[in-house]
């Protein structure tokens, strides 16, 4: 480590925010997404030392969630399935537009791996390629998540559209 | 609807969301279990124990996982708990900072036989003579909790104590502030092997059986066929460790058997009963052992040093009693000495 290298901790402090954000998109879920971080974090932690590329400790952390998140989609489920997300209040308690909060609803509906390949496509600014890596899919099946995902979307919501 | 709507309704719901404070507690739980797991599937012993030397104090990194140098940085702010120690038969404190406090008693006061624990309301201890007292330090006197003679006890939570009297009575006392018999259970059957909270376990009932008594009931021990000596116990976190003198084993609350370890009679199980400390046959090392399924996860080095008895903090922090020192760890690595004893006499209960 080089005498500019951020410690872990001062890592940790600087980019949890906007990793739980990340996290929160993932997850879908406040709760999920703290101990989806929480665990990503702490595998890199116990790794800090091994991870030569400091900058690239972010991709490192998104990388875990998406493991963690790709081994949770693939782990049979012990919950029941349910049609109804649990109820988050009026707003979702998010201050949003309401058509911004409409759409995020139905993201939130979508299979894990479907959400996810939107957010490291379009939020992470990933590649196909890029994102077929971090899911460990094909660049195929990312297409074809993409586009399930809109056409799932634009079913869900025929009239919506998004105000600027 | 375009992508270019999906990401900006991604990015407003990104950049609303109210993001809560790292839990640093719940995140140093979360880097043990990782190291745990990592040290697990890792290459055992295929790491040589590294030796640093820092400031001028010994600090010795346990085998297995991967150091994480940044972690430390991370810890609680809350300072290392206090740990109450005997030397000389006197019972001394231990700040977190390695301070070593004075006799509790003075230098007249009695013998004592066992630390039995810490609570809210001060240290409970067992003498030499079988009083059972909570120590109280701004008199630096031994209030006595029961007026029997008494032959064990062990902390029941961190408010009354069961112990067992020179009759072979097994009783539950409350420690304070009114010392009020809490008298939920007593026997004239067996010999108490260990307690915890709202729990017990008598050796001999009937017939040199083991059994664990808890509020749902009574649960046989079921150390299998061989007859073998049991020497101590802990109950933690709904496990029961039994030392016997071919090691150890492990059982739910409820006598459902988790695992066994063979080895010395020497271990201690951790405050939360996710761990157990069991001194290595060499005597130059500590197994640290998951009671559920009796792998080894960690190994801790003492470079060479005997090892005399392990134990743990309140916090969780592993103790090691070698020839002449206290090691501490930080969880289970990171361990320093921070007490010499060159009498020999330190024991931690």
């Amino acid at each position: 480590m080089s005498a500019t290298d951020p410690t872990f901790s001062e890592f940790m402090a600087a980019r949890w925010a906007p990793l739980y954000r990340t996290a929160y998109l993932l997850a879908g879920d406040p709760h999920e997404a703290e101990e989806l971080l929480q665990s990503a974090l702490a595998k890199t932690c116990v790794r800090w030392s091994s991870i030569r590329e400091k900058g690239a400790a972010d991709a490192y952390v998104r990388r875990a969630m998406v493991h963690e998140m790709s081994s949770r989609w693939r782990r049979p489920r012990r919950e029941l399935a349910t049609a109804d997300l649990p109820d988050r209040g009026h707003g979702g308690g998010l201050d949003v537009r309401a058509d911004h909060l409409a759409l995020w609803d139905q993201i939130r509906r979508l299979p894990p791996r479907m959400r996810a390949t939107l957010v490291l496509r379009y939020i992470e600014d990933l590649t196909e390629a890029a994102t077929a890596r971090e899911l460990g899919i094909s660049v195929g099946s990312v297409k074809s998540q993409t586009h399930h995902a809109l056409k799932r979307l634009r079913a869900a919501l025929p009239d919506l559209e998004l105000t600027t | 609807m375009t992508l270019t709507e999906i990401r900006e309704s991604l990015t407003a719901v990104s950049d609303a969301v109210p993001v809560p404070a790292p839990d640093a507690v719940a995140f140093q739980r979360e880097v043990r279990r990782v190291r745990r797991r990592r040290a697990t599937v890792g290459t055992a012993g295929a790491v040589a124990a590294v030796l640093v030397v820092v400031g001028g104090a010994a600090a010795l990194r346990s085998l297995g996982p991967a150091p994480d140098e940044e972690f430390a940085d991370l810890a609680p702010t809350a300072p290392p708990a206090e740990v109450p120690v005997l030397i000389g038969n006197h019972v001394r404190v231990l700040s977190g900072a390695g301070v070593l406090g004075p006799e509790l008693l003075g230098p007249v006061g009695p013998d004592m036989g066992t630390v039995v624990g810490t609570t809210p309301e001060g240290i409970v201890v067992l003498t030499a003579d079988g009083t059972l007292g909570r120590l109280n330090e701004a008199e630096r006197r031994l209030d006595p909790l029961v007026n029997d003679v008494v032959r064990s006890a062990y902390l029941d939570g961190d408010d009354s104590v069961v112990y067992e009297d020179e009759r072979g009575m097994v009783r539950f006392r409350g420690i304070a502030p009114v010392l009020q018999p809490k008298d939920s259970a007593q026997t004239d059957q067996g010999r108490l092997v260990t307690g915890g909270r709202n729990s017990f376990v008598l050796a001999g009932e009937p017939e040199g059986a083991l059994v664990a008594h808890d509020a749902r009931g009574l649960h046989p021990l079921d150390l299998g066929p061989h007859v073998m000596t049991v020497v101590g116990g802990d109950i933690s976190g709904g496990v029961v460790a039994i030392r016997t003198e071919d090691g150890a084993q492990f059982f739910e609350l409820d006598g459902t058997h988790l695992a066994a370890l063979d080895g010395l009679p020497l271990g201690s199980l951790s405050p939360d009963g996710d761990t157990y400390a069991q001194v290595a046959e060499s005597r130059d090392e500590v197994q640290v052992v998951d009671p559920r399924t009796g792998d080894t996860t960690e190994t801790v080095d003492l470079s060479g040093d005997r090892v005399q008895q392990v134990g743990w903090a309140a916090d969780g922090d592993l103790l090691v009693v070698v020839t002449g020192a206290l090691w501490r760890c930080s969880g289970t690595s990171d361990c320093r000495v921070v007490l010499t004893d060159p009498d020999g006499t330190l024991r931690l209960r």
